[in-house]
């Protein structure tokens, strides 16, 4: 009995602990966020004021029309959805088509490309930024769209990735589409793709995220406000750094545009866990 | 037209069309690769024996902008930085994500799933918008990490301002954000471990420390690997935490090693340096990973 009460006793010790961890580190996990999002709502001078407090004193909404009037927010937003969208679309075209080759096809090339592939899977990308910025100068290329929606969409990632998913499609459903007069694209068009729409799945939604969420190369490449993505131009307006307080600085905008910037992947996130956990395990996403 | 004869054609055909098209689909990816990532490695070490400022063509000066960067006190600076911020995530974030991952697997953790949800989120945060977010909590006066010392009744702390505590800032932006996603590499390992074994161990009288010791982290080993050489690797990479929460300063106390050839490129126009600057970490950063591999191997036998 008395050993029963102990070993009872030492599993809820055991459960207080392990969720005692468990719960403070989500706490400390979410509070920037929650803080970020509570200050977006307060007025400036709140922000700057002690004793600081998590909740608004004063809810105010004056912050979010404010980023858009003080800056070309709206244009920046306009651009890192063209850009991560685009991007996406395609690296999935480029990746899955060379995926199917080296997945399903005997060629002279097929191991080498497939090696390089490999050895470039885990490129350092800030090795490429400075003949990046000459080729694309010379090329007329910087401040377009096209400087960010070419550069990383042929990703050896992407490629690795969906082949892992093309290999297990049975080579007897490609025979007899052949049989019947299908020719090799459309095996690609109408077989593989809506097979391995899961991976296709995984590799949009971690195409998308890196491209919304690159800082790098975009502030290397777009020098025109105009042409800035979110993260870009939210680096610009002083909110990083928090050196010295700078009361005339508008830190509830600044709040308010950081705000608006995670809630597209916040949201994919909820929606997408499944795919978004298969591609984090992979390792795919960019830190 | 008889059967046979179709059958030829069809044949002959698909032949002709199975041949070309492997080389058709690998095309655009090939192409692509080859222009935005193969010729550009190949053409910056041709910028890096170059004396370039800005984008005039420069004049050729050999491998002196390699000597000059080994003996750039700046560089060896930013060197030692990338090393105590590569310290932090082997020696603190890899350990308490394998902790973490313990307590997620353990059969005394409720809401597992929820909470592995919460914890992967800064991974996929923008960088820009943790810099943001931790910019207000590092900040002297207003900042709640100061404000919650001081109820402990510590001083406040000049977290990004201080030569001292820079670094250890961007260390704890660095934990902060990647705990949650190496602890889901270590999970990953976890769950693959069958029961039966740990049961077995805990019949044989071993209680939970010794299981992990003994029975978990041998298993875990290839996980380990995996883990330690991308916390190497991406740590050794690290620039934009750096780059816009402390600039690299106060003086040079943060400036790590890609930050110092950003820096080099697009601030100071330097391209020639910064390139050398570039291909000496990718030579250290494939040292450094075979080395690390070798060693795990040589443990390991």
């Amino acid at each position: 009995m008395g050993h029963l009460k102990r070993v009872r006793l030492g599993h809820s010790c055991g459960i207080t602990v392990v969720m005692g961890v468990l719960v403070a580190l989500g706490l400390v996990t979410v509070f920037p966020y929650l803080f970020n999002i509570l200050a977006s709502f307060k007025p400036n001078s709140e922000i700057f004021s002690l004793p600081v407090s998590v909740f608004p004193k004063k809810w105010q909404l004056a912050n979010y029309p404010d980023l858009f009037a003080l800056y070309p927010y709206a244009r920046w937003l306009a651009n890192s959805i063209i850009i991560a969208t685009g991007s996406t679309v395609i690296s999935l075209l480029v990746c899955s088509l060379a995926a199917f080759a080296l997945a399903k096809y005997k060629f002279r090339g097929n191991g080498p490309v497939f090696s390089i592939v490999l050895t470039t899977m885990a490129f350092p990308i800030a090795m490429l930024l400075i003949p990046l910025f000459l080729q694309l100068a010379r090329l007329k290329l910087l401040n377009t769209y096209w400087a960010l929606l070419l550069p990383f969409a042929a990703s050896p990632f992407g490629v690795f990735l969906i082949r892992q998913y093309i290999v297990a499609v049975d080579d007897a459903l490609l025979d007899a589409a052949r049989i019947d007069g299908c020719s090799e694209f459309g095996i690609y068009w109408r077989i593989i793709l809506p097979v391995i729409r899961p991976a296709l799945g995984v590799w949009a939604i971690i195409a998308f995220t890196n491209s919304w969420n690159d800082y790098l190369w975009p502030s290397v490449a777009m020098s025109d406000m105009n042409m800035f993505t979110v993260p870009v131009g939210l680096a610009g307006l002083g909110g990083g750094m928090g050196a010295q307080t700078m009361t005339n600085t508008p830190y509830g905008s600044i709040m308010a545009g950081a705000t608006i910037a995670i809630l597209p992947v916040l949201l994919l996130f909820i929606i997408a866990q499944r795919q978004f956990i298969t591609g984090l395990k992979a390792g795919a996403v960019k830190g | 037209m008889t059967g046979l004869q179709l059958t030829r054609t069809w044949r002959a055909r698909g032949k002709w069309q199975a041949r070309l098209a492997p080389y058709l689909f690998i095309m655009p990816f090939l192409i692509m690769l080859t222009l935005f990532m193969l010729w550009p490695t190949l053409y910056s070490f041709r910028i890096s024996v170059f004396d370039i400022e800005g984008l005039n063509s420069g004049t050729y000066v050999g491998l002196r902008n390699y000597r000059d960067v080994l003996a750039d006190p700046r560089f060896w600076i930013s060197i030692k930085n990338t090393l105590i911020y590569m310290a932090g995530s082997v020696f603190i974030l890899s350990p308490l994500a394998f902790l973490l991952a313990l307590a997620l697997h353990s059969r005394l953790a409720y809401g597992s799933s929820f909470f592995r949800l919460v914890y992967l989120f800064p991974a996929i945060t923008n960088p820009v918008v943790v810099v943001i977010m931790f910019s207000q909590l590092f900040q002297k006066d207003f900042g709640w990490l100061n404000q919650a010392g001081a109820l402990i009744g510590l001083s406040p702390i000049p977290w990004v301002e201080s030569r001292n505590w820079a670094m250890i800032s961007i260390i704890i932006v660095g934990i902060w954000s990647w705990t949650g996603i190496n602890t889901l590499f270590f999970l990953a390992g976890l769950e693959d471990i069958p029961t039966e074994i740990l049961d077995a161990a805990l019949v044989d009288g071993a209680d939970y420390v010794r299981t992990v010791w003994y029975v978990m982290i041998p298993l875990l080993r290839p996980i380990i690997l995996f883990v330690l050489v991308q916390a190497i690797i991406g740590s050794s990479l690290i620039v934009v935490q750096p780059l816009l929460l402390t600039q690299g300063g106060p003086g040079d106390a943060s400036l790590t090693a890609v930050l110092y050839l950003y820096l080099s490129a697009f601030r100071y126009w330097k391209l020639g340096y910064a390139a050398a600057i570039g291909y000496i970490l990718m030579a250290g950063e494939i040292a450094l990973s075979y080395t690390v591999v070798r060693a795990f191997q040589a443990r390991a036998d």
